[in-house]
């Protein structure tokens, strides 16, 4: 089925995919090859990026903010973690 | 006439689509280009969405409540009663894997005039494999730690709070998981480790299983401290021996998972 989307293959086909599935998927138990498994954790690793968190201090209140694509957001100055967790920064002098 | 759309972000393009339906077709002979393109795919359809009159339903929402709810404990259970964890395992999985369809068909979930519903198919199979197949995983670990001496502290599987934690286990304090190399994958994506230790099980040479242990410095420094430096091509030659690596910005402590026991039943032996 290369190039075809799953949309886009008759109900038949479709039907041959889950067949199939259910075929490999018995043997095989989710072991990939070193090569693959570290081959793809360096891509990973090496497309992370830090998560950028910007603190505007000098106003009598620091502001805490994120860039708009972030997968953070802000809530009354505290960090809200994409698991709902929330992180509050506490600066002492 | 029925209210159904299937909601995608807006980065979800022909290729992933292309690859979800080659993942169900052939997932298991994926080239490492294919699992980061697939790995990606996923990623994207947990933030997909089914809109039906009933309002909007994430598609980690319907997985949950069709799939992973009504049928995860029993699964676990029965892989904790077997003396074969792979054969209730498999088993367990293929039954429920094969009902997936017919379950999302009967809750109105797959409406044949609606072929993009077949992606949520493929996400409720993807994630139902990478449970069952993790716990089998999981369990096998667990009893072999047992057997082994090794002192450690595991969550309780039957527990969805505890299974939902952070990490699987405690060794010598430390905080780690048991992952198939895929699960790895989908949980340690940045340059640096997220908890202590993960123990992972790839394959070598063809089809050769083989356990390792992926550490931070910390754990490896109070269990023993001496490693070799090395690289990702020359890790194979490398083990049972650990081995420092360093690729893409990302480094850890690799030891073969029998010399990692050996040197943990060693420290707690102290």
């Amino acid at each position: 089925m290369a190039g075809k989307t799953i949309d886009a293959i008759s109900e038949q086909e479709w039907e041959r995919a889950l067949a199939a599935h259910l075929d490999w998927g018995q043997a095989w138990h989710g072991d990939l090859p070193a090569d693959v498994f570290f081959g793809v954790w360096a891509s990973l690793a090496h497309e992370a990026k830090p998560l950028v968190v910007k603190v505007q201090l000098g106003a009598a209140r620091p502001t805490v903010t994120v860039p708009p694509d972030s997968p953070l957001s802000i809530d009354n100055n505290r960090i809200v973690l994409e698991d709902g967790r929330e992180l509050l920064l506490e600066f002492v002098s | 006439m029925m209210t159904f759309r299937i909601l995608l972000p807006a980065e979800f393009q022909d290729v992933h689509r292309q690859i979800a339906l080659e993942w169900v077709v052939r997932g298991h002979r994926f080239s490492q280009r294919e699992w980061r393109v697939a790995l990606r795919t996923f990623d994207l359809l947990r933030e997909a969405a089914v809109f039906t009159t009933q309002g909007v339903l994430p598609f980690s929402a319907v997985y949950f409540r069709h799939v992973e709810e009504p049928y995860a404990d029993r699964f676990i259970r029965s892989l904790l009663e077997a003396e074969d964890v792979t054969q209730a395992g498999v088993a367990g999985w293929a039954e429920v894997a094969g009902r997936i369809p017919g379950i999302l068909g009967e809750a109105g979930l797959l409406p044949p005039q609606q072929p993009a519903a077949r992606l949520l198919v493929a996400y409720c199979l993807y994630w139902w494999y990478a449970f069952a197949y993790g716990y089998m995983f999981e369990i096998e670990v667990l009893r072999d730690l047992k057997q082994s001496g090794v002192e450690f502290l595991a969550h309780n599987l039957i527990s969805r709070e505890e299974r939902l934690s952070g990490h699987d286990l405690e060794v010598l304090g430390f905080r780690g998981d048991i992952k198939r190399s895929l699960a790895f994958l989908q949980t340690a994506r940045g340059r640096h480790l997220p908890l202590s230790f993960y123990i992972v099980r790839l394959t070598q040479a063809g089809s050769e299983r083989t356990l390792i242990v992926m550490m931070r410095q910390p754990m490896w420094d109070v269990i023993d401290g001496d490693t070799i430096l090395t690289t990702v091509e020359r890790l194979a030659e490398t083990l049972p021996a650990a081995a420092h690596i360093r690729i893409g910005g990302a480094e850890a402590i690799v030891a073969d998972y029998e010399l990692w026991k050996r040197l943990v039943r060693r420290r707690q032996a102290k």
